[in-house]
């Protein structure tokens, strides 16, 4: 864990994952790069307004046994609802934890590259190949970041437009995000409320 | 948020022209709803999003008869839930009302969870992550963890209104493809709409555990008190059908139950045989016979006599035979003819037994056989009756002889007439009984399934 | 409950009845040739044995 103070209003910042890319300031709001031992502005945002989560930042507990912090999360937004994705740090690895639908589902990274079909191309219900598994398509839609909090390990500008695929292989969810510059595969298992416990 | 709001004003899309109400026949005399418009003709049928616009009202009349509305809470397996929205959907395939209503509910942490309501039937669902599906498989089935479902049971389900606070923002008229199949004891849902696909698991609940959770204290009052009558309705109808069985049961053995008087063709006597009978329109032919005598030991009983064609003596074809069977007391016809069997003189007394003041026979029975074709609006048919019987009571055993007279429109032989006498047991009023007591068993199931002081729909269960 | 008891037991035993002492079916015998001497009675000239002779009463073609 690092302290560094937030180039805009020198509040105190804290990174606890090495590897996270940005920190969103708890008190201005504004969006910070991490550098080595620095912090580069990006931009000030609204914060997030405060729809119920089951998680805040800094949140601490247990999923499926194994004990988990929520670091940060970005809230993706389209016309008539939302979904939040947490970034947590999971007993050591680097997890999303995504409420949508009222559903919960913990993500871990698919693959480092793997090739996805053209989006345009796809329709729900549609089979595809993702490295070795084949998924079925359930869901093909759009959504803008609203914007985040806390630290995350992956970062897109608020505003960004981003194209998701939801679909289902193995018994497992997969997530794919198209945004302009890259494409994230995640698969991941749904959760009952049970399976998570947090510490009060 | 709600669906119907624009209804009334909808527009032709594709001229703008107004809408009305129109009717489109379908195989010859069928008329099924469909809307208009009344500028340029363009017809909207149930395949259509704009005819379920149009048409809103015929499927959402009902839509307030449900326990379940905006706002209520209630709590099921110690789970607190609120319902936020709903979604009717409409069977695509009906042309009446046939739909069901699915509505969203949240728990109090926040899980969002569905409450599907159709004929008075609620079942719970939520999401479900299938180990394998393939919606794909073939052109004829999808493939869900092993069990292949045709697409054949795919059904469209169209949204015809919703309410409140929804997941997404649908579309009156949007049409879901549904297919719904059990595996496993659980009941799935696959809904496959142009851009989601939504795989879901249902557990039925009893109407018990929802007035639990979701009625009031009048609910539950009136819950009891139907399901009170239910229960002695569907008792009643055990006990008629206990008595139906029985009945039936005693039918059965009377049926089945028959001795056969032997040996009464045995003895015979041709007293005419296809004597020609001429009138002004017809010759026709005539014969008497006289069997007999035998014994029928059984007074006071039922009888059953038979009198058929036996074609293996000959066909009876395109022609007919009318037949007269009497029972004749020995004692009596000997005591007539004075024991002189000469078959003249028996000729001359059958030939005039209707003119006697005082009958011969102790029972007669009339009949025809007859072999018909021709043709009618169906095409060509042909149709015979090679068999009459009649049931009579006997009330004196004894001796008896049979007497057959026959009458047909072209030479017969006489012994191709046959006929059988048996002793039987009655069962036509236990069927009667059996029928009536059905009768009371379809009608206190009913209205076991029926019955209902509740303002809306509960499914028996 | 008790009434569909009584109601089954009615019925059951009516039909048992009706089929014991062989309630309305046709009588050969004394009743049926007492029954014809008094239609025979009833015969006058004009009536449709006469009329017809012996096949007055056929039911036959």
């Amino acid at each position: 864990m690092s302290s560094l103070q937030c180039t805009s209003c020198g509040a105190p910042v804290e990174i606890v994952n090495r590897f996270s890319k940005v920190i969103v300031c708890n008190y201005c709001g504004t969006h910070l790069k991490v550098k080595e031992n620095s912090l580069d502005e990006m931009g000030r945002y609204p914060k997030l307004a405060d729809y119920p989560s089951i998680f805040r930042v800094g949140s601490k507990g247990t999923i499926l046994g194994r004990p988990f912090r929520a670091l940060g999360r970005m809230r993706y937004k389209s016309q008539g609802w939302h979904y939040d994705e947490w970034f947590i740090d999971y007993d050591g690895d680097s997890a999303w934890f995504c409420e949508d639908d009222g559903t919960y589902t913990i993500y871990f990274d698919m693959f480092e590259a793997v090739e996805v079909p053209d989006v345009n191309s796809l329709k729900a219900g549609q089979n595809i190949e993702i490295g070795d598994k084949r998924v079925m398509v359930k869901e093909i839609g759009t959504a803008k970041i609203e914007s985040g909090e806390g630290e995350l390990l992956y970062y897109l500008e608020p505003g960004t437009e981003v194209t998701f695929i939801d679909g289902v292989a193995e018994g497992k969810k997969v997530s794919i995000e198209y945004s302009e510059n890259e494409v994230e595969v995640f698969t991941g298992r749904p959760l009952l409320r049970r399976d998570i416990a947090i510490e009060e | 948020m709600s669906g119907n709001d624009d209804v009334k004003s909808m527009k032709c899309a594709a001229c703008g022209g107004d809408i009305t109400k129109s009717y489109r026949i379908v195989d010859e005399d069928e008329e099924i709803p469909i809307a208009r418009c009344v500028s340029c003709g363009t017809e909207y049928d149930q395949y259509t999003g704009e005819y379920y616009r149009y048409f809103a009202d015929d499927f959402t009349y009902d839509k307030d008869n449900s326990i379940l509305k905006l706002g209520l809470k209630g709590v099921l397996d110690g789970i607190e839930y609120e319902i936020i929205g709903r979604i009717r959907m409409q069977d695509e395939d009906e042309y009446e009302r046939s739909t069901w209503d699915e509505w969203l509910a949240v728990s109090s942490d926040g899980v969002y969870h569905y409450f599907v309501e159709e004929d008075g039937e609620i079942r719970s669902y939520e999401e479900y992550v299938p180990q394998s599906i393939n919606l794909e498989a073939s052109d004829s089935h999808i493939e869900f963890e092993g069990k292949k479902i045709s697409k054949d049971e795919a059904y469209i389900g169209r949204i015809v209104y919703f309410e409140g606070e929804l997941t997404w923002l649908p579309e009156i008229g949007e049409a879901v493809t549904c297919y719904d199949f059990k595996k496993d004891g659980y009941k799935f849902t696959i809904e496959q709409s142009e851009n989601e696909v939504s795989i879901t698991r249902g557990d039925k609940l009893t109407y018990r555990e929802i007035i639990d959770a979701f009625g009031d204290d009048e609910d539950r009052k009136l819950y009891e008190n139907t399901m009170k009558k239910r229960r002695e309705f569907r008792n009643k109808a055990l006990v008629y059908l206990a008595g139906a069985l029985l009945a039936l049961a005693f039918s059965i053995y009377s049926c089945s139950t028959s001795e056969e008087i032997k040996g009464v063709m045995a003895g015979k006597k041709a007293i005419a045989d296809n004597k020609i009978i001429t009138d002004k329109r017809s010759v026709n032919y005539f014969s008497q016979i006289l069997y007999g005598p035998f014994e029928i030991s059984g007074g006071e009983s039922l009888y059953d006599v038979d009198v058929f064609i036996d074609e293996r003596v000959q066909r009876l074809y395109l022609e007919w035979q009318s037949f007269r069977f009497m029972l004749i007391k020995e004692d009596r016809l000997s005591r007539i003819i004075n024991n002189n069997y000469d078959a003249e003189l028996l000729k001359g007394l059958f030939t005039e037994i209707d003119a006697r003041k005082e009958p011969i026979e102790s029972y007669v029975i009339t009949g025809d056989f007859w072999d018909e074709k021709g043709v009618d609006s169906d095409g060509p048919w042909h149709e015979s009756d090679l068999n009459a019987s009649a049931s009579f009571v006997l009330k004196e055993d004894g001796k008896y002889y049979a007497y057959l007279e026959l009458y047909s429109n072209k030479p017969r032989k006489i012994d191709s007439v046959k006929f059988r006498v048996q002793k039987v047991k009655s069962y036509r009023y236990m069927i009667a009984v059996t029928v009536l007591l059905l009768i009371l068993v379809v009608i206190n199931r009913g209205k076991s399934s029926l019955y209902n002081e509740l303002p809306f729909e509960i499914a028996d269960e | 409950m008790l009434k569909s008891i009584i109601v089954t037991l009615i019925l059951i035993g009516s039909g048992f009845f009706m089929s014991a002492f062989l309630v309305g079916y046709p009588v050969a015998g004394k009743k049926y040739i007492s029954k014809q001497r008094e239609k025979r009675k009833s015969l006058r000239y004009g009536s449709a044995y006469f009329i017809g002779g012996a096949r007055g009463f056929r039911g036959g073609k």
